[in-house]
């Protein structure tokens, strides 16, 4: 638990769109999606993937529509619009980028600089 | 279109706020359900499940707020819901409603008098043709007055007025038939409403 990373703003709305990438999933399954394909090491209030969702939403990223879960549930499932998608590929170059960049920073040692 | 879109959406929300409230409301047990479903598989009773699934998930209410506000929030509706909830506060403590009402009345009430006196002497310029090119003369010697010849000598030799103008203010009984009232007025020059520009 202590391992986990706090989120850098604004990335939580990537590993939403990451997540629903591979399928459509309900709030909770995208939790556990984005645990998975993080090894667990991001630390995220489960609370907070709300708001986050219904602004996606709002911003025509991802669309949602009631379903049954495997549970039997009724619950809202979150799918990639198109405009999603192609957002999902510009942020994925965008922090590629940036963490390439970052990382380049921070492992130079004195005698290159 | 985008923003015909905005309209549409905005009053879809306004007329159906506690549609949307209670889809939200729903979503959010529909997780904690899920997340108590699989507490319960790890081997927890239901109630222990469903109870650690909403510590998990922390407060409700604050994230329903925030969905509120992702979905562009509610203007109208949050106002509505202000309104209605201060003045039932107000109803329910009649008297810091008096005090707070009775500070306001005269704060306002003191603001006006003090503002009504400054625009009279302050800020509103005079009323009369051309008023900046209207001066005042004093010698500094003599204090705020003129014997009237001196008057006399300083009109008929002026080169640098158009006109020159005397004013004495005193009081006089004023008789208006029945009684007899002291006012104040202004003695002037004869030439004092052509040098004003204005029609007596």
């Amino acid at each position: 638990m202590t391992d986990q990373a706090q989120l850098l703003p604004g990335t939580l709305d990537l590993l939403i769109l990451r997540a629903v990438s591979l399928g459509p999933l309900h709030g909770y399954g995208i939790l556990l999606r984005i645990g998975q394909i993080s090894d667990n090491a991001l630390l995220i209030e489960q609370g907070a993937l709300y708001p986050g969702l219904f602004r996606l939403v709002r911003q025509g990223l991802l669309k949602a529509n009631w379903g049954t879960s495997d549970n039997n549930r009724r619950a809202k499932f979150y799918e990639l619009t198109a405009t999603g998608r192609k957002r999902l590929r510009e942020e994925t170059d965008n922090w590629n980028r940036l963490a390439t960049a970052i990382a380049s920073a921070l492992s130079q040692q004195p005698e290159e600089v | 279109m985008k923003l015909l879109d905005w309209l549409r959406f905005r009053i879809a929300t306004l007329f159906q706020g506690s549609q949307v409230n209670a889809e939200i409301e729903e979503e959010l047990r529909s997780h904690i359900q899920h997340c108590a479903d699989d507490l319960e598989r790890s081997g927890l009773g239901r109630a222990e499940a469903e109870r650690r699934a909403r510590i998990e998930f922390g407060g409700p209410e604050k994230y329903k707020e925030e969905c509120h506000e992702a979905l562009g929030g509610n203007l109208v509706e949050t106002a509505i819901q202000d309104v209605r909830f201060s003045s039932r506060g107000l109803r329910k403590s009649p008297g810091f409603t008096m005090a707070a009402v009775l500070t306001l009345a005269l704060a306002i009430g003191a603001n006006a008098v003090v503002f009504s006196i400054m625009n009279v002497f302050l800020l509103r310029p005079l009323n009369v043709p051309r008023a900046q090119s209207l001066y005042g003369l004093w010698r500094s010697n003599e204090g705020m007055s003129e014997s009237y010849p001196d008057y006399l000598d300083l009109r008929d030799r002026n080169r640098s007025f158009e006109s020159l103008v005397a004013y004495n203010i005193t009081l006089a009984g004023l008789d208006t038939g029945e009684n007899t009232s002291r006012d104040w007025v202004e003695e002037t020059s004869g030439n004092y409403f052509d040098a004003l520009g204005l029609q007596p």
